[in-house]
């Protein structure tokens, strides 16, 4: 396996889950390649080092030692299952025993057990499963039995509670668990960057689809979720020892699609001077990626049908009067979420590719936890680019990030980062301020935690829709003289702030009154303040004073410099440009120009 | 009520046989193809635990004998209600019930395939032995050549373990 970080294991199990000296556990280690990680070795020297280890493994008990006796623990248990699929690195897998002995400890040093750790309705193991699995927090964990039991008798009550396979304790070692992990683990990737569920999903997914290996796989995903990479990924984990030929549809000319795909033979249209393999026979042996698979022409559809269906599996070059056969997996990708109900595919089509079960790609609003590691790797990747100072990303800038939509998912956000790196190269500290304001303009900044005494203010949302949440937050709002030190000669930081608010809004009226005015400048500053006042008979003049008012405050300065709409409006303001009639503006008067 | 063959077998098969003794021997044959494993462990299994089948060896084959008694349908004539049958009864029909157990399930032939696995693991075993005894020091270097033998005994042991294993777990009734 090629992870970069190791995958960590929770076993629960009675016996190697015992505290050092604990011999059988660094035997179960060593045999499955196992680095404990538990903890608990605490005076009796460390765990034993293991060469090239599989995975991470935590043990577990499940027990707890009390006057003698040894019980059974469910909520300790499952505080440590559920601790640990909490944090990362979460659990890639969870292998549970089944019987647990209990009761008096004997000479041995072990519980003698009871009748009911035997039965096999009663074995703690179900119980801890069952607990698992009725927790939606929890239910995700891939949970494998690990027992030297006989499974027959509880083959359906394990099979109803999600567990993904069962193994017998002596039969298991390093290789059969790496195919487990492989199968049923939630592992990184090292190219595909997250360790969100959604995409540790998606990655399970597709190793088990690539597992086929001749395949036909429809991956559907927004534009910018990594199509590419996935299916690159799918070439990987298929084990096929062919290359990897992607070819991209989009933009293409028609004409040109049939050459790509299939090739042509020397002669087969004009400037056709030598032969030339199709990108689906260069995947022979390998696997062949259409990217907007849509765009294949109908024309050629009847071959592209051939290619596509795994009993066939054919090709056939521009030109040519025979067919070749093929070996290969066939990844095909689209951006196009309703590809069943949208009617733009035949139906002939939709059965080959797959439609009916297509991989789904996660957008990245569903997997904000992995910004945080998609902002590392490509501010690293465009301070290299760019030979760029190393630098930090504040936490708010990260949590910006977090709280923004992507709809153009990873590829926007890379776009984000790498003009941030590139505007600000000799930076080593890279905030909110310096991201691309278009996308940070869509988040209004959090309001800062207030001192106030008044407990019966509610807390406000800080989005633009919740106005009137914010008058009765600044209403209510009071500076107690308990807390004098916080709020004793802070009068011009508030008043900047109140005036950069206003000038916001001020600038948020002007872009919405420049779509209806587009041409006659007096009328479009006018209907600005219009909007903003509500008084539909404001004449020019005192619209005028009013967007002085806005703009004059040194604390917008800086705003009025970075903002050119809101630059324009104070220079009419001041008098310094006469504002421009019916588009004939004079003395150097510019349209509003779009803030970009 | 568990049966206490069960809980005997459960005691050797599953909690020494294959938690323990099978893992610590698959721990033994990893180490001894790992180039500087640690040699105190290695030592570790041939003098404490592998010894530890000279012991196991009686209680297994104890097992095995007494299989036919303690497991027949015969002993449901020792608990309620069966035991409120006269005395005569018990004995004639508890006869009766045994033959027909006998009969119908492969009793000898459970019996027969076990005694067969613990006279491959005892053989194995006593080979192993007298080579490890002739070992002077007992280290990696000298017990490798041992290797495909610990192999094979382990091999001995899974079969054991399974012969064991597929004895009823419960008193079949006829």
């Amino acid at each position: 396996m090629s992870n970069k970080v190791l995958p960590r294991i929770l076993i629960i199990d009675d016996f190697y889950g015992r505290k050092p000296p604990n011999p059988d556990r660094e035997d179960l280690c060593l045999r499955l390649g196992l680095k404990d990680i538990t903890g608990d070795e605490v005076g009796n020297g460390a765990p034993e080092t293991i060469p090239h280890p599989l995975a991470e493994a935590v043990f577990c008990r499940g027990q707890v030692e009390t006057g003698g006796s040894v019980e059974n623990d469910l909520p300790g248990t499952l505080e440590v299952v559920r601790k640990g699929w909490e944090q990362w690195p979460r659990w890639a897998l969870v292998l549970l025993d089944l019987e647990f002995k209990t009761g008096q400890i004997d000479h041995d040093g072990k519980p003698e057990g009871r009748d009911s750790d035997r039965n096999p309705s009663s074995y703690f193991g179900l119980t801890i499963l069952e607990h698992v699995w009725k927790d939606p927090g929890l239910r995700d964990i891939p949970v494998v039995i690990l027992s030297s039991m006989k499974r027959e008798a509880i083959e359906r009550r394990f099979a109803d509670q999600g567990v993904w396979a069962f193994i017998d304790k002596t039969e298991i070692n390093r290789d059969p668990l790496n195919s487990l992990l492989m199968e049923h683990g939630l592992l990184e990737d090292e190219r595909i960057i997250g360790r969100s569920l959604p995409l540790l999903k998606c990655l399970r997914e597709a190793r088990k689809r690539a597992r086929l290996g001749n395949d036909n796989i429809l991956l559907l995903g927004e534009t910018g979720t990594g199509k590419e990479l996935f299916a690159s990924y799918l070439h990987k984990q298929s084990g096929r020892k062919g290359a990897y030929v992607p070819l991209f549809t989009s933009g293409v000319p028609e004409t040109l699609i049939d050459d790509r795909l299939f090739g042509h033979v020397k002669g087969a249209f004009d400037g056709a001077y030598r032969a030339e393999p199709g990108a689906a026979e260069l995947a022979d042996g390998g696997t062949l990626f259409i990217d907007e698979f849509g765009e294949i022409p109908a024309t050629i559809q009847t071959k592209f049908l051939r290619l596509l269906d795994k009993n066939i599996r054919e090709t056939q070059r521009i030109g040519s009067q025979s067919a070749k056969k093929l070996n290969l997996q066939v990844v095909l990708a689209t951006n196009r979420l309703d590809i069943l109900s949208s009617g733009a595919f035949r139906q002939a089509l939709l059965s080959r590719v797959g439609a009916k079960d297509p991989m789904t790609l996660p957008p990245l609003r569903e997997r904000a936890e992995d910004i945080p590691l998609l902002v590392d790797f490509f501010v690293k990747k465009y301070e290299k680019a760019f030979g760029a100072e190393s630098r930090r990303v504040s936490e708010e800038a990260l949590e910006a990030l977090k709280a923004y939509s992507w709809p153009g998912n990873v590829r926007e956000l890379e776009g984000v980062i790498e003009r941030a790196v590139d505007n600000y190269r000799g930076l080593k500290y890279l905030s909110k301020n310096h991201l691309n304001i278009e996308i940070m303009r869509q988040i209004s900044p959090p309001v800062p935690p207030a001192p106030t005494p008044s407990e019966a203010v509610s807390p406000i949302q800080p989005t633009v829709d919740d106005i009137s949440a914010l008058i009765q937050y600044l209403e209510a709002f009071t500076f107690h003289p308990a807390h004098r030190p916080q709020w004793e000669g802070k009068l011009s930081e508030i008043e900047g702030a109140y005036a950069r608010l206003m000038a916001r809004y001020l600038e948020s009226a002007l872009e919405a009154a420049k779509r209806r005015s587009e041409h006659n400048q007096e009328v479009f500053y006018t209907f600005a303040m219009k909007l903003i006042t509500g008084d539909t008979q404001l004449k020019p003049t005192k619209a005028k004073r009013l967007m002085k008012d806005f703009l004059s405050h040194e604390a917008v300065e800086s705003l009025r410099a970075s903002h050119p709409i809101l630059h324009d409006a104070y220079e009419i303001a001041l008098g310094q440009r006469p504002a421009r009639q019916n588009g004939k503006g004079k003395g150097g008067n510019s349209p509003p120009r779009r803030v970009q | 009520m568990t049966p206490a063959w069960q809980k005997r077998r459960s005691a050797f098969n599953h909690d020494w046989l294959k938690n323990q003794h099978m893992n610590r021997l698959d721990g033994f044959i990893e180490r001894l193809k790992t180039e500087g494993a640690d040699v105190s462990r290695i030592r570790r299994f041939i003098t404490q635990d592998f010894p530890e089948w000279e012991v196991k060896r009686e209680t297994v084959r104890e097992l095995i004998a007494s299989f036919e008694r303690e497991m027949s349908p015969r002993t449901l004539f020792e608990r309620d209600p069966l035991n409120r049958c006269d005395a005569e009864t018990q004995r004639w029909l508890g006869d009766l019930v045994h033959a027909l157990w006998m009969a119908r399930y492969p009793v000898k032939g459970w019996i027969c395939e076990a005694e067969k696995a613990l006279k491959s693991v005892d053989c194995q075993y006593a080979a192993l032995k007298k080579a490890i005894d002739s070992l002077n020091p007992i280290d990696s270097e000298q017990l490798a050549p041992l290797l495909p033998s610990f192999v094979a005994f382990k091999g001995a042991c899974e079969k054991l373990s399974q012969a064991i294993g597929q004895f009823p777990h419960e008193v079949l009734v006829v």
